[in-house]
């Protein structure tokens, strides 16, 4: 059994231990993402056979899981028709290498790029400047991260993690503005200048891929800021990258996911921008590259292919009790939050093995997600691969094993309730705290009730 | 080229058939009157609306309201306040300028504010995109309920490129404040004809 120390891994509590630090900084990112969790319920309320939506989305996805092969041949086809080129990527490497050698094939030296959470998985904006092309991502809050020299902490919102002032302090350091104390109007506006002069000077654009429809070969990104389209139609080549499993089969079932993504997502009924790129403008250049990476590894994971049906929206991050205290980075993936902790155990399983602890198992990341992935159900499948074949962390795994215990043996959840009452009166909280250290580093147990809940109630009934 | 020992692996690890559901559209419907429901998603993601009985009044409003614009572009028949001769343009670079375009939408969504325009639309694809401002002239007749509706009515084009556009382009990517003008246009107007 090949187990392993805690160091060799990346370990969420004691990443999340730097954010959770500063607790006025933990408070207000909590309530920025429930903030935005709200706002996808008011939205979500406001559509009739909301849930429905939810169901049909996810038999489309599995369907189309069920036929990806058959699926892909029949986008291929169908964008070769249209005049774009589609390549094939089996990993991260060849989708790099692939890009480079369109952007080289037209001398490129400058590339704007909107959002895509694949290209950050493949590592290609560090892969592109090693080769001397610069890559501007165009996305204001990838923007932000990218002059910070950060990876995005959340897939919708990549900034969502820095305050005003430090944008301030960003852009009028790399942007010459003047300090405005964290005007966001302001800097929103100088952003603006600033890409635009990239927008009107790039040799390429490349752009990820929310959906691709197999019926006509078109591609559909989704932007608010209208960064994609700024980008592609100025520039004489486009590159549009894709996880495999962003395929549907035909524009029918597009609408499905284009009245959940977004309400999902931020609340909004739709973004700004809802683009469909089928054929190359008149003298230009369109690209395809759909990349495998790990996608067919996972396919074939009973337990945990459904996790392909990810249509990237976020809401399960805003929902996540632990995410929303311990921020993005704390996971050290390039997706974070409940999706993220149940796709890179699948990628590698000694470097997440962790991730999936972090979480409360509440539940909430499968209630609120748009496709219906049993979020929590894969945290705790993976958590017993995790434990069993390799060994958690010794007091995760006690912590986790007593609970085990405690909930299926009522009567000795009774006792422990009177127990564990009694030891945290009598024995110093150093004692105790160091008992359970990991669980209560940032926090004290609470102070114990003169009396257990199941004494209050006996007493109360006779 | 690494296409077929994908194929190979998908085919390896797919799972058994899962079957493709039927998507009974008149399950979404909420009888709400389609105008006005529009014009509320609009103008809650930040769009504007500006009632018109005749393209005739077109001209005259958008005067009206953009007295600053000095390049206009009109990509509608029938409104001639264009400034800029289109024939010419044959990059978005000549656009960097443009303070309005006007464009004809093929059809509206109630449910969400959004028009559906296409390169029939426009000469040039950065036209909605660059523009300071921009005036989408849409029949009221034209607005459909919600986006299976619209879905359904995509199979209609074959245009290389189209866009839903739903008000102007925001970003809240600064502490979730809401900036209304990101890359592209500050605002959208839409002119409803009835």
């Amino acid at each position: 059994m090949g187990s392993f120390s805690e160091h060799s891994m990346n370990n969420h509590s004691s990443a999340a231990e730097k954010f959770i630090h500063n607790e006025d900084r933990v408070n207000w990112h909590d309530k920025a993402l429930w903030f935005v969790r709200e706002k996808r319920d008011v939205a979500a309320s406001s559509v009739k056979g909301w849930e429905e939506l939810r169901t049909l989305a996810a038999a489309i996805k599995a369907h189309t899981l069920s036929h990806l092969d058959e699926y892909l041949l029949q986008f291929e086809h169908e964008a070769s028709a249209n005049g774009a080129r589609v390549h094939w990527a089996m990993n991260a490497e060849e989708h790099n290498e692939i890009v480079y050698n369109i952007l080289r094939s037209r001398s490129t030296t400058l590339a704007v790029k909107s959002k895509s959470m694949l290209t950050e998985e493949c590592g290609l904006n560090h892969f592109l400047e090693r080769k001397g092309i610069e890559v501007v991502d165009t996305d204001l809050g990838e923007r932000i991260v990218q002059l910070a020299n950060e990876p995005p902490s959340h897939i919708v919102m990549p900034a969502i993690h820095k305050k005003r002032e430090e944008i301030d302090e960003l852009f009028h350091h790399h942007l010459n503005t003047e300090r405005s104390g964290g005007n966001a109007e302001y800097l929103a506006r100088e952003a603006r200048k600033h890409l635009r002069e990239k927008f009107l000077s790039a040799g390429a654009a490349m752009t990820g891929v929310n959906f691709a429809i197999a019926e006509t070969g078109a591609v559909v990104v989704c932007t608010n800021e209208g960064n994609a389209d700024m980008g592609v139609h100025a520039a004489p080549l486009h590159i549009a990258c894709m996880g495999m499993e962003k395929i549907i089969p035909t524009t029918e079932h597009l609408g499905v996911f284009l009245r959940l993504l977004a309400r999902s997502a931020t609340g909004q009924p739709i973004t700004a921008y809802t683009s469909f790129y089928r054929k190359p403008k008149p003298g230009c250049e369109m690209h395809i590259v759909i990349v495998d990476n790990g996608r067919s590894e996972q396919l074939a994971r009973e337990n945990f292919r459904s996790s392909l049906r990810c249509i990237r929206c976020g809401a399960c991050m805003n929902t996540c009790p632990v995410y929303r205290r311990s921020g993005g980075y704390s996971y050290g993936f390039t997706i974070p939050g409940p999706i993220g902790s149940i796709l890179s155990p699948g990628i590698d399983v000694k470097k997440y093995g962790s991730l999936p602890f972090a979480s409360t198992l509440c539940g909430s990341c499968s209630d609120v997600c748009p496709v219906k992935i049993d979020i929590h159900a894969q945290l705790y499948a993976w958590r017993q691969i995790i434990s069993t074949r390799h060994g958690a962390s010794i007091g995760k795994r006690m912590i986790m094993s007593v609970a085990g215990i405690m909930f299926s043996h009522p009567a000795l959840f009774r006792a422990a309730g009177i127990g564990g009452n009694f030891l945290q009166k009598v024995l110093p909280p150093v004692l105790i705290n160091s008992a359970v250290r990991r669980w209560t580093k940032q926090r004290d147990l609470p102070e114990a009730p003169v009396q257990t809940f199941s004494q209050w109630y006996k007493k109360r009934k006779t | 080229m690494s296409r077929d020992p994908i194929i190979e692996k998908i085919r390896n690890a797919k799972p058994p058939d899962s079957s493709l559901p039927e998507i009974d559209v008149s399950r979404f419907s909420d009888e709400s009157g389609k105008a006005e429901t529009f014009i509320r998603n609009l103008e809650s993601v930040g769009g504007r609306v500006v009632h018109i009985s005749s393209r005739r009044e077109i001209s005259p409003q958008i005067a009206a309201l953009f007295p600053d614009a000095k390049e206009i572009v009109s990509c509608v028949e029938g409104v001639d306040c264009g400034t800029i001769d289109t024939g010419k343009i044959s990059s978005a670079k000549e656009l960097e300028k443009l303070d309005l375009a006007i464009i004809e939408a093929h059809f509206g969504v109630a449910e969400n504010g959004a028009v559906w325009v296409t390169d029939k639309n426009f000469f040039h694809r950065s036209i909605p995109f660059i523009a300071a401002h921009v005036v989408v002239v849409l029949q009221q007749e034209k607005i459909v309920e919600n986006m299976h509706e619209a879905c359904a009515r995509l199979n209609e084009f074959h245009e290389g490129y189209g866009v839903f556009i739903s008000g102007p382009s925001k970003t809240a990517d600064i502490e979730q404040s809401l900036v209304i003008g990101a890359q592209g246009p500050l605002s959208l107007t839409v002119f409803l004809e009835y």
